[in-house]
């Protein structure tokens, strides 16, 4: 019961103006890659239609399948993907990293960690709830992602209906499994965050130490020798950002899938077990770093 | 048992001893004042008293504990610095989230430890808009809202107003009364005095002395007034009674009596315009103490005696 009024006292802390900011910049910017990839779609089968005198060459049907597989993303459950991809991608690195610089490394700036401290000297537990708030808070962004994109899909359907019109078991179809994961990547992302806040006590610092981190991870993809050590490739399998036999990366997702020739797509098991331990590590880092730090702020 | 047992703590940072060898006992009850110039050590002290710092060397016990044990920091109520809160949250939440954070408290807790501090009339707004003053009264609340066994407040009455700090006198003579012991450190010499049973001063990280305000008052102090002329001849007379000397022909000196002060003054041919006798002060104890050349030989005899 005290881990769970601990995490109580954690989550009354994220009460504050940031993580709604967060909440509009990633709903912003989803809106905006769901919104072109949309419009693109749309604008070339009307090109396509006009220019062939018959809709039923293979060009045309490509480009309405293609059309097609995008359609569900116009119903309010299957826009979910786009909440889930931009959230397991590096627009949820961003918000993650900028709310762990808050919730965290601002316990620092903030001075209030010797007050914490105080009332609570059992440092795992205040670092564990921490963690667990981070990725609450990562879960609930996302979910409420999920809400306003889902208002903005009657939109999408209204202006630029692609062909198709599935129902929404076939939207939940489509955005469930990638919403599921995403989850997962969050609470990797917020250990991530948790790592770096303590690392450079700073909100700045947690930013650009956490996305140094990811971007390091994503330039080792395209070393071939390396790129299945890499946290980027994990994502990627884990996310099927770049599933296998498929040539172009998942367009929702903000993150470089350059996996490559000959080096296999990662397995969505290779994915799952390459993020849980680099998110051990990440985590046996920061109980070191904090442990025995002295608290003089 | 003592509330607090400190042997040989020390705290280095490469080379300087933040804090060096201190051996300290409170026993419980006891209400006790840590004074001493900034960057003296009063406050790595406290910190590492509640765990918040890892000593370098020296071992300390708190309500027989190791500092920072989780049932030990249950019994503990602190005050760190400046208190510092959730400036969005209001300081009724702030309570709320220090009262999740840690040994459980009972429902009626928080309004009683925020009427106890006098800052339940404005819990309700927003930390953001306190002024010091009020940070200082949450935080004292905070200290309590575990109905603590020992206290460590660090500067508690900086930024209250006189009203304040008649009303943190009185909370601390209430609390000593319930035997809850007391370690405080403050600036403000003539608070400790008022409400400390004993105080001990901290130099460059070492204890140089201890004393009890009560004690301290039955030591006479004078005020020696003298012509410009007599200065040299009537500071040479008084060497051994001599606190400190106020251009242009004043010195202050603790002597048994102010007989002695005349007999000492006629010996040299001396007369003083003025003879005036002054209330005893912890001031004047602690300025003699802090004064360069007291410190240096305080210092010095303390390395002697490390070296024996």
């Amino acid at each position: 019961m005290r881990i769970v009024r601990l995490l109580r006292a954690e989550l009354r802390k994220l009460l504050r103006p940031l993580p709604l900011a967060m909440l509009c910049v990633a709903f912003i910017l989803t809106s905006m890659v769901v919104r072109q990839q949309v419009v693109n779609l749309s604008a070339k089968l009307g090109k396509e239609s006009s220019k062939v005198a018959r809709p039923s060459s293979a060009r045309y049907q490509g480009i309405l399948q293609e059309g097609t597989s995008v359609a569900p993303l116009e119903t309010p459950a299957g826009i979910g993907k786009a909440a889930a991809d931009e959230m397991a991608s590096l627009v949820g690195a961003a918000v993650m990293l900028f709310l762990a610089g808050a919730h965290v490394a601002g316990e620092w700036s903030g001075r209030t960690l010797k007050t914490v401290l105080t009332a609570e000297s059992r440092r795992w537990r205040i670092l564990f709830a921490k963690a667990v708030s981070l990725w609450i808070a990562g879960v609930m962004t996302l979910a409420a992602m999920w809400l306003l994109l889902a208002g903005f899909s009657f939109f999408l359907l209204h202006a630029w209906g692609l062909p198709g019109r599935p129902d929404a078991a076939a939207g939940l179809r489509f955005a469930g499994p990638d919403l599921l994961r995403a989850i997962f990547v969050l609470g990797t992302f917020a250990v991530l965050g948790l790592c770096a806040a303590i690392v450079t006590r700073s909100m700045l610092g947690t930013v650009v130490a956490g996305l140094l981190v990811l971007g390091l991870a994503m330039e080792l993809v395209n070393i071939s020798d390396v790129t299945r050590f890499s946290p980027a490739y994990w994502i990627d399998g884990w996310m099927r950002f770049q599933p296998p036999g498929r040539v172009a990366a998942d367009p929702l997702a903000l993150w470089n899938t350059g996996v490559p020739v000959g080096v296999p797509a990662a397995s969505v098991t290779v994915g799952a077990v390459g993020l849980l331990s680099f998110a051990v590590a990440l985590g046996a880092l920061a109980w070191m770093r904090f442990r025995r730090a002295d608290i003089t702020v | 048992m003592p509330s607090i047992h400190c042997e040989e703590l020390t705290k280095s940072y490469g080379a300087k001893h933040a804090v060096d060898s201190l051996n300290l006992e409170v026993e419980q009850g006891e209400v006790v004042g840590l004074i001493g110039p900034n960057g003296a050590g009063k406050t790595t002290t406290l910190r590492m008293l509640l765990g918040l710092i890892t000593p370098t060397a020296g071992t300390a016990l708190v309500l027989d504990r190791p500092p920072g044990d989780h049932i030990g920091i249950a019994s503990i109520g602190s005050m760190v610095e400046e208190p510092a809160f959730y400036p969005w949250l209001s300081g009724r939440h702030n309570m709320q989230i220090l009262a999740d954070t840690g040994a459980p408290v009972n429902a009626r807790a928080i309004d009683a430890a925020l009427e106890r501090a006098g800052a339940l009339s404005f819990a309700g707004g927003r930390v953001a808009s306190y002024s010091q003053g009020m940070r200082q009264r949450l935080g004292m609340a905070g200290a309590l809202l575990r109905s603590p066994r020992l206290l460590l407040l660090d500067e508690p009455t900086n930024g209250l107003d006189p009203e304040g700090i008649r009303e943190f006198r009185t909370l601390v003579r209430e609390l000593a009364a319930l035997e809850i012991t007391i370690l405080l450190s403050s600036h403000l010499l003539g608070e400790v005095e008022q409400v400390c049973d004993r105080v001990t001063v901290l130099l460059g990280g070492c204890l140089v002395a201890e004393a009890r305000p009560a004690t301290l008052s039955q030591q006479r102090t004078y005020r020696v007034v003298i012509t410009a002329e007599e200065v040299e001849v009537a500071s040479r007379s008084l060497e051994s009674f001599i606190i400190d000397r106020i251009p242009p022909a004043t010195l202050l000196v603790s002597a048994p009596s102010g007989r002695d002060v005349s007999l000492a003054l006629a010996g040299a041919g001396v007369a003083p315009e003025a003879l005036i006798p002054e209330r005893p002060s912890l001031e004047a104890w602690y300025l003699k103490i802090t004064s360069p050349s007291d410190t240096e030989e305080v210092l010095h005899a303390d390395r002697a005696a490390a070296s024996r």
